[in-house]
């Protein structure tokens, strides 16, 4: 049986479960777009003053960021930029620069890139010869590093805020990740607003327009619309605290279809009601944001998770 | 992207390919799917299919 779409009578594409519908590429695009820009008008990610630095990876998610990004706000006044981060990974690295590289070209977006080797004088495939694997996973060292050379391109390029392309499974997992190890303060940081407790003028606010865009349909739309993007792992890639989420999710959202809607709202919900002050005055040495003793850079502890890292590398910071 | 091939047995016929998936342990969340190069709702029931081409795309 053919199933048509619900809408009209093209040859559906893909059955949207939480809501039974079977839609055909046109109308899922539509109804994606729609989706994309209601998160962003509902939770005011972008004011008509922005200059958007958009993180891009090369992958599926935050390609359709930036594609979206693009169509929406190129003939308006707001400014946007990529921010391309290259960890040095052998054979993966050089992949991901072309498909940003090519794309920005092609779509006349100003990149601005820089990599771990130039900011911190180590690449991610040295690391891995190097760090001790009882520490923890070579993820936490790349993932700190990215996030430390993501805040000094949006502050040399002075963008107002940076969007990531975090989406809907990635943030169920990371709500229920923060839930199981009692981080209430990591946990309701979160948000489609990444939620700094106390904003400093250093840090960048986090947007997150695809907050509430399942993974899967990310990458339909990215297929349907011939948006490219890098879709092999990283060499490195482990994430076993996180798969086991990731796969306790998907197995939830099949059985109970719009599960991880439903998560997020709750969990939205609770934020809004919620005494952050309260949580961070009781575990006040761990909220309170200051500046690193080392590098001088806006951290939540004495000295940043990189200069930490680094340290443990025994290389200076640069 | 991972590309499986599958290939539908007489047991399968009338099944939803979501159905046949779980059959196969494969959750329907992690795949988009394609017969005869068309992406096709997991919703959709198999009649007289031979051959279902699983994309796998999504990190797992």
């Amino acid at each position: 049986m053919v199933i048509k779409c619900n809408k009209c009578k093209n040859l559906a594409v893909i059955y949207l479960a939480y809501g039974k519908h079977n839609l055909c590429i046109h109308h899922f695009n539509d109804f994606f777009e729609k989706r994309f820009r209601k998160t962003i008008r509902m939770y005011n990610l972008v004011r008509s003053t922005d200059y958007l630095g958009i993180a891009t990876s090369g992958g599926k998610d935050s390609m359709v960021l930036l594609y979206l990004m693009n169509k929406i706000y190129k003939k308006s006044r707001i400014k946007m930029c990529a921010l391309f981060v290259d960890e040095g990974t052998p054979g993966y690295s050089n992949k991901t620069r072309e498909v940003v590289e090519t794309f920005c070209k092609k779509e006349k977006i100003k990149l601005v890139s820089s990599s771990h080797k130039k900011e911190f004088g180590i690449s991610t495939g040295e690391i891995a010869e190097k760090y001790n694997k009882k520490e923890g996973t070579l993820c936490t060292y790349c993932g700190v590093l990215r996030r430390d050379t993501l805040n000094r391109l949006a502050e040399k390029e002075k963008v107002t805020k940076v969007a990531t392309g975090h989406n809907l499974d990635d943030e169920t997992q990371t709500v229920l990740m923060n839930m199981f190890t009692n981080d209430a303060i990591r946990l309701f940081r979160t948000g489609p607003l990444a939620g700094i407790i106390d904003l400093g003028e250093d840090i960048r606010p986090r947007i997150k327009p695809l907050y509430l865009t399942p993974e899967k349909e990310i990458a339909a739309y990215a297929l349907y619309n011939n948006i490219p993007f890098h879709d092999c792992n990283c060499p490195f890639f482990s994430e076993a605290k996180r798969n086991i989420f990731r796969t306790f999710l998907n197995e939830t959202e099949v059985n109970y279809p719009g599960s991880k809607f439903s998560l997020i709202r709750s969990f939205l919900k609770i934020k809004d009601v919620i005494n952050i002050d309260k949580i961070t005055t009781n575990n006040h040495n761990k909220s309170k944001l200051r500046k690193c003793k080392i590098c001088n850079n806006v951290s939540s502890q004495d000295i940043c998770a990189s200069c930490r890292l680094l340290k443990e590398l025994k290389i200076d910071k640069l | 992207m991972r590309i499986k091939k599958i290939t539908i047995t007489k047991e399968d016929f009338n099944k939803t390919i979501k159905e046949i998936l779980i059959g196969l342990d494969i959750s329907p969340e992690i795949v988009l799917v394609k017969i005869n190069g068309t992406f096709t709702p997991i919703s959709e029931v198999i009649k007289k299919k031979t051959e279902l081409e699983i994309l796998h795309i999504i990190k797992f």
